[in-house]
Order: structure tokens, then C-alpha cells, then sequence
């Protein structure tokens, strides 16, 4: 029998089918990496930015320099 | 150090200066060194590989040329463990991984293991990593309590230096790496600046994080390692030069960072090394971090796992197989991060920098946990690095000393975090407050 669409398997099965060729703790490892990672992009996407603000290091940290007073250079 | 201290429990600095003025010769400094790794490895097992014949003959040669007063440098005659991700002639680079297990020895020198032998140092072998130094476990224990983690990724350098089978050794740090380990074992773990140590040579996990440093017991020592170690090339930061009288400093004090993760007893170590330092004539200020800080952890993650994934899904094709489960997952997700949310954690890191900048410009050093508490109780996880991986984020310089033991006589560490390519500056403040709290101790067991 073909099997359906992944995308329209329900979960529990995809996991099941997961668990069987994988084993179930590297099915609950990868899960968990997974739910870890997206709570990470969903954190950065919070984050409020301005529009100017460059990825690191834009200006290299080595130019950003702070002298004794305080000063940025 | 007082002078009748055993060969093993001198320092970098003053087994050099022995060798130097002939008190000590190198063979008789590398015939100790291994006679401790003999006695003590097998229950440590901070190494994986050993050169006898090669370490022996290299001694010997350094004997005649101080007999010739011909001293190749700073380190003359001085053993040094070398973590297994760099690169050392005739020594296979192996990573504590299935990937490398059939690795061959390398043609040449790692560029930083270059600069120590060039300064005279006695390459004595490899020591145990976490694999490709991320998180899956090395085998080695900790000194302290063998059922207790060393800490990773620089398992093996930590505890060799902490055991007193070597003075020094070099590690590397991409979250904690460096830092967390030396807590965990009570020594002092320096991590410079992004790019003041060269890495080529050495296996990467994130080419925009991963920072060379050294597994040292003083403070003294780590500076002549990184003198040893500064790439030909870096141009130090105007006005970061160490003064040699360095009076007490300006510590901006972090009792309230990340309190969900914080144990108890490193709180309360923490509270008192504070008190001390001020007792002793710091400027001790209680500040708080700016809003937004605790992103840098999610930024640190994304950016972590995409970049690992892109390094070994290309250098290691069709071997994810041969991958310990906590790497393997970590470059399966990272290779799903899409770039936009890579660039947006690439810029919450400048954001945050940008932050916290005025901050560090204030202080002399930051002083914050080194680790969330104490080693723990498992040889099958290295440890949280949360309280280092934001300064590795920001490329900043960060040290840990000795901060005490706690009730379970484990060490616990505090941290310094430096101002930006200002690496001299803080070691002076770290070795001021290394006078106040007192150097670090032995193990009970391996003293």
C-alpha cells in the first residue's frame, strides 16, 4: 500500500515511525534539539532591533575600542 | 611558591626559570612529568596520546642547548598538554571522535603549538576533548572527585594541570570550554580575546566563536603562555597595556545573571569572594545587566549549531553515523537554521555588544560565576556554559580563578570578563585578585 503524504500523516505516527527505524531516545534527543532550536529563533525574532543594525561584527570589535575614560574609538 | 615544593607542583614560569639557571634539567622535568601521568592517568585519564621517545629526545636536545646557554624562549624546557583538536607533528588529531579514529599523524604543527615549541616548550602528548570539542563526553574524571565531570570541552587539559601532571596546557572555547572546566577542577582557566591566539591548525566547531586559551595554576602562568601564544600579527588596543603596579580595580559585580541556573553555593561563594575583594581594596559595584541580555544565549545557540553544521556536513560527508548522539543532533538542527534567523542572532549579538559596551568601559573586569556551582555528579554530561557563553558571543577576554570549595569540598570558580582585546589589562586584575583570594589549591588526592 502507497503511503499517505507526509504532510498529512498525523504526528503521533510520523513519531512512531520515527521511534522504529531510529529508536525512540534519538527521536526524543533530536525532538528536543529541535523544540531548543526553534525557541531560539523564536527569541532572536523577538528581540527588538533597530533597522540599522548591523550583523556582527559590522564594524570589526577591534576597531571598537573603549580607552581609560571611557571613551568609545 | 615555596621552594621545597615536588618538581610536579611548580609552575610554567618557575620550571623554566629552574631549567634556565640549571637547577632542573629538562629531561629530569619530563621524567616527572611522565612518571606522574604513569601513576595517575589510569585513574584521571586526561590523556589519549603520549610521545615518550619523542618528548625524551627533545628534551635532551633542549639540555644541550642550555648547556650552550642557548634558551629558545620564555618556556624553555617546560611540559605542556596539547587538547586533541590541534594539530601536533607526528601525533594524530583524532577529537575523541569515530569520524578521526583511523586519523594518521599530522605532517605539521598546529600554528599555536608551533609558537610553544619555538618558545621551547616540551609537546609532551594529547589530551582528552568532548567530541570535536562540543558535548559528548571524554572519559577523563575529575581530580577532585573521580565521580564528578572535569568539565569540557578541554576535559583532559583541565584535569592534567589539575592533577599536576603538567604546569600548562591549551584548550579551546566556542561556549565554555575553557572557563567552566578550569572551575570545576580549581584552576584558572584564560580565555583572550577572539583572535589574539592563532587557531590555524586546529579543528573548528563555530569559526566565529571559537577562541584558544590555556589551562594554567596561576595567573602568572597564563600570562606567559599568551605572550607566547599572541598571533605575530595582533596590534593590542590602545590603552589596554597591563600596568605593572596595577592598583585594585573597578569590579562590576553580576550576582543577579541568569538566577534561574545559578546553585546556591555558587551564589554564596560568589558573595563572599565579593566581600573579600573589597575588604582587600576593590571597588566593588552591584550592577545589573541591560535588558535583552538573556538573548544572547538563544543568539550563541543558533549561531553555534548552524556553523558547526555547515564545518562537518561538508568536511565529513556520509559519516553522521559515526557521530556521538549529542553532536550529531546538534548539526542535524543546525543545518535546518534558516540564514535570516542566523543574521538576525549575528545581529542581537552586535545589538547586545553595543549594550553592554558602556558597561565594560566602567570596570577594570566584570565579576560574575564562573559555572552554575560546583562539577556535577556524572561522568556523562560536561556542564552548562551559559555563564561563559555570552562573553565567548562578544569575543571579550574572560578569565576564571579559584574561588573556594564548597561543603562537598568541590571547587567552585568565579569569572572575570575584560574589556575588549584588553587581555593584559584584565590579567593584571585577575592576578591582583588571585593576591586577595589565594592561589589555587590541589586536590586532596593528587597534591
Amino acid at each position: 500500500m502507497r503511503p499517505k503524504p507526509a504532510g498529512k500523516q498525523p504526528l503521533k505516527l510520523l513519531t512512531a515511525q520515527a521511534e522504529q527505524v531510529y529508536g525512540p531516545q534519538r527521536v526524543r534527543d533530536l525532538a528536543a534539539q529541535i523544540k531548543l532550536t526553534a525557541a531560539a529563533i523564536a527569541a532572536v525574532a523577538a528581540y527588538p532591533l533597530a533597522p540599522e543594525t548591523e550583523p556582527w561584527p559590522g564594524r570589526s570589535p577591534a576597531l571598537v575600542q573603549i580607552d581609560d575614560s571611557g571613551t568609545r574609538t | 611558591m615555596i621552594e621545597s615544593a615536588p618538581l610536579h607542583r611548580r609552575g610554567a614560569a618557575e620550571v623554566a626559570r629552574l631549567v634556565a639557571t640549571g637547577a632542573v634539567s629538562a629531561d629530569e622535568v619530563t621524567r616527572s612529568t611522565l612518571a606522574r601521568i604513569d601513576e595517575l592517568d589510569p585513574v584521571v585519564r586526561a590523556w589519549v596520546y603520549l610521545d615518550r621517545d619523542t618528548v625524551q629526545a627533545e628534551a635532551a636536545t633542549l639540555d644541550q642547548e642550555a648547556r650552550s646557554s642557548r634558551l629558545r624562549g620564555p618556556l624553555h624546557g617546560v611540559p605542556v598538554g596539547i587538547k586533541d583538536i590541534y594539530d601536533v607533528a607526528g601525533m594524530p588529531t583524532k577529537a575523541g571522535s569515530n569520524v578521526l579514529a583511523d586519523a594518521t599523524p599530522a605532517v605539521r604543527d598546529s600554528a599555536p603549538v608551533a609558537l610553544l615549541r619555538r618558545a621551547g616548550a616540551l609537546i609532551v602528548g594529547k589530551t582528552a576533548t568532548t567530541e570535536f570539542a562540543s558535548a559528548d563526553p571524554a572519559r577523563t574524571t575529575n581530580p577532585w572527585n573521580t565521580g564528578h565531570t572535569p568539565g569540557g570541552s578541554s576535559s583532559g587539559s583541565a584535569a592534567a594541570v589539575a592533577a599536576s601532571m603538567v604546569p600548562a596546557a591549551l584548550g579551546s572555547q566556542t561556549a565554555g570550554s575553557v572557563l567552566r572546566p578550569a572551575a570545576f577542577c580549581g584552576i584558572v582557566g584564560f580565555k583572550p580575546s577572539f583572535g589574539r591566539i592563532p587557531r590555524e591548525g586546529v579543528l573548528p566547531y563555530a569559526w566565529s566563536l571559537d577562541t584558544m586559551g590555556s589551562l594554567t595554576r596561576s595567573v602568572e602562568d597564563a600570562a606567559l603562555l599568551l605572550r607566547v601564544l599572541t598571533r605575530p600579527d595582533w596590534a593590542p588596543a590602545a590603552g589596554s597595556a597591563a600596568s605593572a603596579d596595577a592598583g585594585a580595580p573597578r569590579l562590576a559585580y553580576l550576582p543577579r545573571i541568569f538566577p534561574d541556573l545559578l546553585d546556591r553555593s555558587m551564589h554564596e561563594m560568589l558573595s563572599s569572594a565579593a566581600l573579600r575583594l573589597q575588604t582587600a581594596g576593590a571597588a566593588v559595584e552591584e550592577v545589573l545587566l541591560p535588558a535583552g541580555f538573556d538573548a544572547s544565549l538563544q543568539a550563541h545557540h543558533l549561531i553555534m549549531v548552524a556553523e558547526a553544521a555547515a564545518y562537518h556536513l561538508r568536511t565529513f560527508p556520509g559519516k553522521l553515523h559515526l557521530y556521538g548522539p549529542r553532536i550529531r543532533r546538534s548539526i542535524e538542527v543546525g543545518a535546518l537554521v534558516p540564514a535570516t534567523a542566523y543574521l538576525e542572532a549575528q545581529r542581537v549579538r552586535r545589538d547586545i555588544y553595543e549594550r553592554i559596551a558602556p558597561l565594560l568601559a566602567r570596570f577594570d573586569a566584570l565579576l560574575a560565576p564562573a559555572a552554575a556551582g560546583p562539577a556535577p555528579e556524572t561522568l556523562e554530561f560536561t556542564g552548562d556554559p551559559a555563564f561563559n557563553a555570552p562573553w565567548t558571543l562578544f569575543g571579550l577576554p574572560a578569565i576564571t580563578l579559584n574561588g573556594g570549595l564548597d561543603a562537598n569540598g568541590l571547587p567552585l570558580g568565579l569569572q572575570l570578563v575584560g574589556r575588549p582585546n584588553a587581555d593584559e589589562a584584565l590579567l593584571a586584575t585577575a592576578a591582583w585578585c588571585e593576591r586577595a583570594l589565594g592561589p589555587a589549591t590541589a586536590p586532596p588526592a593528587f597534591a
